[in-house]
């Protein structure tokens, strides 16, 4: 049972900068709610005002301009970001870890800005971005920011939005060579789970490879360390290696989903894998071009 | 003469349109004007006295309308051992129970009641571990277990935790033992799991001004629910009235009472105001039904060519907090604890016990689930043993014509062989010996493995069935039943039998909805019997409706009896066909040319009860016919094993089943398909998880994984076997819960096949395989 609240739709930013600050601590913005409702029910959170932000201009909806790089708004709901031909195509990384949350109803409605606001050390699309060295254009009482990824997360449920700040827009830079990226997730079923442990990985035609964890530490984490042994060397000792600091750098926790022991073995088995299946699939499209 | 118009045809689901444009109505979506709303204060302690409830503050807020604790109504209840009570007196016994109830104007003023409700407890040491709760001593969830009220083919023992210990004492096991080349014992566990309907518990009760207590309930069990009601109320039982609209997935969570006695006591004090109690998800996992978690010990003696000599089986049962219908899961678990082999020597104790955890009841299955987990893994173990392939060992032991089972019953044709035959061809069967070597840098690997299954519908002696047709004169046909249509499609199916016995068009055969003032009883719908028992009922009114027909068709054309039949919805003479008349013109009697009347209206009347069921020996469980029938059936999975994460995958199953005769291919098949994914399920991810103190701690679907559309296989091969079934409608018998017995333990022995390792731990997780993985790896190594 839901207890009351007030719906208030802000019309722009503005608007809901200063919605924000008159509702207080009371206040909630609101996207897509697929978290914050179930949140709602259990009581978890008891919003007494929630914002949506869905009709200010330019939150929903996907941009992009040669040269420029991808513009996506918050609100876009994710089944938006995998139905997107320029997405699939020059961010697949991002559309496949999309895909992957929830199932087909839930990525109607609920959005990327939700997926990561809510900071889940699991969230699907954090460690995609991370690889893509994402940027989210916040909107606050102060001014408006340009926070990269790596710096936005805190802790589980924690980013570095203040009071009264949302997310407006998430930019990924234009890729400068080819690249061709892998989201591999463990879960308990093929769909509608939340990982045990997920990894992005992203290799460069230039010769680097990026590599992301999710669901193995307080946040989604880049492996850098894993990502430095393959600059040299990408044979299957690097590759192997990569995969063992992957490992060394998981934190993860012992739930009801999955043991410590267990995500710390799989964190490198799948690390090795998305490794392999990023460097292959790169392999692959540059021999057709 | 036999007629075959709709036997054996795939005609479409009479709920189909109905369903799939929304237009079905659930008990959930009933509403009436001055509808109250029920919430339930649950126990927030598994244990516990409750020293005192002060409801005073919640009863003066504005817009309730009643509060009740269980002082209100401290009557036990129960369906074969009444051991329980609407809401806890005195002491709580799981985490979840209901304390108190509310009934207000909206559920926001039921819920801020709820909060003003004090209760203080007095924490009592909670009987969580099932080990603990079996050893002299123990603190006793019942105490007062000797003095309830209990169906006499249950045998609890008194000042124990144990509500029914049934006993199997077949031929001389210690001779049995002795005549044995190998003896092989292992342990197996099943947790407790849920039955996951789509739709939750939902009822609505009315204690009206003529002192009658009306219900709409989500319910397999309309007539049991006002029995169980009628007996704990001491009401007449025509003041007990059960209405069941549409039932949106039972699988057992919905027999008997259960939720629903809850709002008893509220509307008895909010006299004609209708209450509504809808679960919600997170009740729907605690505080319904649960199925029981087991841990069974399981000893063969076998001989070096194969054949069992002896079988030693004892099951502990974690049956919570209530145990009313529990007990006859544990005594059916019993009584077929032969599996489908012929096992001359047994001896099988099966214990119900009491714990303090949420109600464990009926679950698909009914015991049946749980203990081939152990008995069909067991087989392919020793088969393995004694380098022999797991079919071949079945072969060996498998019932036939004259075989016994472990009551003793002498059993006639039964199906098996011809199941197990079927699916090991389906699937491709190869022999097999020897666990799986995964060779280094694999990783995926494939095996397949299979499993057989057996199951009666568990159900008292005389569990009955009747039907009521009754002919409209627009020819249609109304068939009132109070078997419950829960998706299985047993509307569907009775309508073909009644249109097919009748001679009338299917489409023009309308099913009642069930209300017990109005409709034909029926025990319940469960057991997997509806079809077999209604069936006949059915076939038996429509008979008796046939007949008036045909007399009326007689007068009607002025020809003898015999020369009149009924097909297509038309009576017609059979000497000179083109002389007919459509059905409905008969339907009210027969006006003849002197405009007198003759016959009257048509209403066929048919009742059926299973005979010859005799009580089993208490001492022994032995009986020359303890049941209705045995539904056998076989399946055989191939899955492909993750090396590197311990993942399963089901790739294809086969599943094989004897159902004496299928009525409607596409309903058989579709339950089938559906079992085999509950089944896969129920193996691969199904577990309820609970802490330290008894709470559950996984109530939702985010950590209570049920298999979803990407989880089912890629290849699904149905078939069946048709050996008749003496007393089932046209040879018809049950095959609703069977089809998800055999999967799991078919997934572990592929597993076997695939890797050498055995998890003999429900449900089979990745991390579990993994584990289980590493350690054979390590164990090559040393």
């Amino acid at each position: 049972m839901l207890l009351p609240f007030d719906y208030v739709r802000a019309g722009t930013r503005e608007d809901a900068v200063n919605l924000a600050i008159e509702a207080g601590h009371t206040g909630s913005f609101l996207a897509g709610g697929t978290d914050l409702f179930v949140r709602m029910y259990d009581r978890q959170l008891r919003p007494k005002t929630l914002i949506d932000l869905k009709a200010i201009e330019g939150i929903e909806g996907i941009e992009h301009q040669n040269g420029e790089g991808l513009s996506i708004g918050a609100a876009s709901p994710l089944n938006m970001l995998v139905r997107n031909k320029f997405i699939r195509s020059e961010y697949g990384l991002l559309a496949q870890a999309a895909h992957s949350v929830g199932s087909l109803q839930v990525r109607n409605r609920a959005s990327i800005g939700g997926n990561i606001c809510n900071a889940s050390p699991a969230a699907d699309t954090a460690p995609a971005l991370l690889v893509y060295e994402a940027e989210i254009e916040t909107w606050g009482p102060k001014s408006s920011r340009l926070i990269p990824i790596s710096e936005f997360f805190t802790g589980p449920g924690k980013t570095v939005l203040e009071k009264g700040e949302f997310v407006y827009k998430i930019r990924l830079p234009k890729n400068d060579t080819q690249s061709y990226g892998v989201y591999l997730k463990l879960g308990r079923t093929d769909s509608v789970d939340l990982s045990i442990v997920s990894v992005a990985c992203l290799a460069f035609a230039s010769g680097e490879v990026r590599i992301a964890l999710g669901a193995v530490a307080p946040t989604p984490i880049r492996a850098r360390e894993a990502e430095s042994v393959l600059l040299n060397s990408k044979d299957d000792e690097a590759i192997a290696q990569a995969a063992s600091l992957a490992r060394e750098m998981a934190v993860p926790i012992s739930d009801i989903r999955a043991g410590e022991e267990y995500r710390l073995e799989m964190t490198e088995v799948m690390a090795g894998n998305a490794i392999r299946q990023a460097l292959s699939g790169l392999a692959a499209i540059r021999e057709v071009k | 003469m036999a007629r075959e118009d709709y036997l054996g045809v795939g005609v479409i689901r009479n709920d189909a349109v109905e369903k799939v444009t929304g237009a079905a109505r659930y008990a959930g979506d009933l509403k009436f004007p001055g509808m109250l709303f029920a919430k339930l204060l649950r126990s927030e302690y598994a244990h516990a006295h409750i020293v005192r409830i002060d409801t005073r503050k919640a009863q003066e807020l504005p817009g309730v309308k009643a509060v009740v604790t269980g002082k209100d109504f401290p009557n036990r209840m129960g369906l074969y051992l009444k051991d329980r009570t609407p809401y806890a007196v005195d002491k709580v016994r799981y985490y979840g129970e209901p304390v108190a109830g509310v009934a207000a104007e909206s559920l926001e003023i039921a819920e801020e009641a709820l909060r003003l409700i004090e209760v203080e407890y007095e924490e009592l040491p909670p009987v969580l571990d099932l080990r603990e709760a079996i050893k002299p001593g123990a603190c006793l969830v019942h105490p007062d277990l000797h003095t309830y009220e209990i169906g006499a083919a249950f045998f609890p023992i008194p000042n124990t935790n144990i509500s029914n210990h049934f006993r199997i004492r077949k031929g001389d096991i210690e001779k049995g033992f002795a005549e044995a080349d190998l003896i092989f014992e292992r342990e197996y566990y099943v947790p407790h799991i849920q039955h996951s309907p789509i739709e939750p518990h939902a009822a609505i009760a009315l204690y009206d001004r003529n002192d009658k207590l009306t219900i709409w309930a989500s319910s397999q069990s309309p007539f049991a629910m006002r029995n169980i009601l009628s007996h704990s109320l001491g009401f007449p039982m025509n003041k007990v009235r059960v209405i069941g609209p549409y039932v949106g997935g039972g699988f057992g969570g919905k027999a008997g009472l259960n939720v629903e006695a809850t709002l008893v006591p509220l509307a008895m004090k909010c006299r004609n105001a209708p209450i509504k109690l809808v679960c919600t998800r997170e009740e729907e996992f605690r505080d319904t039904f649960v199925r029981q978690g087991m841990l069974c010990r399981l000893k063969t003696g076998v001989k070096h060519d194969g054949r069992f000599t002896a079988q030693e089986f004892e099951m502990y049962w974690d049956a919570g907090a209530y145990t009313e219908y529990g007990v006859n899961v544990t005594r059916a678990a019993g009584y077929s604890s032969s599996g489908v082999y012929d096992i001359p020597n047994m001896k099988t104790d099966s214990y119900c016990v009491y714990t303090n955890k949420p109600v464990g009841g009926p679950l698909r299955g009914f015991g049946h689930s749980e203990n081939h987990w152990a008995m069909e893994q067991h087989i392919d173990q020793i088969a393995h043993e004694l380098g022999m392939d797991p079919v071949e060992l079945r072969r060996i032991n498998l019932q036939r014509d004259g075989s016994t089972n472990a009551t003793g019953q002498v059993l006639r044709n039964p199906g098996i062989e011809q199941c197990l035959e079927r699916t090991a061809e389906l699937i491709g069967w190869q022999e097999v010996s020897g666990p799986g070597v995964i060779e280094p840098g694999v990783k995926k690997v494939r095996a397949k493995g299979i499993a057989c299954m057996t199951k009666a519908p568990a159900m008292p002696n005389d569990a009955a069935s009747s039907a009521i047709v009754k002919l409209n004169d627009d020819g249609t046909v109304y068939l009132s039943i109070g078997a419950q249509e829960l998706g299985q499609g047993s509307f569907t199916v009775l309508a073909q039998i009644l249109a097919n016995e009748l001679g009338v068009r299917y489409e023009d055969v309308r099913v009642q909805p069930i209300d017990t003032d109005f409709s034909a009883y029926e025990w319940q719908t469960v057991a997997s019997r509806i079809t077999y028992s209604c069936g006949r009922a059915v076939i038996a009114a429509a008979k008796d409706a046939r007949r008036q027909v045909l007399g009326h068709g007689a007068k009607y054309f002025g020809v003898p009896v015999e020369d009149i039949d009924i097909a297509e919805s038309k009576v017609f003479v059979k000497s000179d066909p083109k002389r007919s008349v459509h059905i409905g013109t008969l339907s009210l009697g027969v006006t003849l040319p002197d405009f007198s009347g003759y016959g009257g209206p048509v209403i066929g009347r048919g009742t059926f009860i299973p005979e010859g069921i005799t009580a089993m020996n208490p001492e022994t469980g032995q009986s020359e016919k303890p049941v209705a029938n045995w539904t056998y059936g076989a399946q055989a999975v191939e899955i492909e094993l993750d090396v590197e994460t311990g993942k399963i995958r089901v790739l294809k199953v086969a599943a094989v089943y004897d159902a004496g005769r299928v009525i409607n291919p596409v309903t058989a098949k579709t339950q089938v398909e559906g079992g085999v994914v509950q089944g896969i399920s129920i193996g691969l991810l199904e577990e309820m998880k609970f802490s330290e103190q008894g709470k559950l701690l996984n109530p939702s679907y985010i950590d209570y994984k049920i298999s979803t559309a990407a989880d089912i296989p890629d290849e699904l091969l149905v078939d069946f076997v048709e050996v008749p079934q003496e007393d089932g409608p046209y040879g018809a018998r049950g095959i609703g819960e069977h089809v998800m017995v055999p999967t799991p333990p078919a997934i572990a022995n592929a597993l076997y096949h695939a890797a050498g390792i055995r998890v003999r731990t429900l449900p089979m997780t990745s991390e579990k395989v993994y584990w289980a993985l590493k350690e054979r790896a390590s164990a090559s190594l040393r």
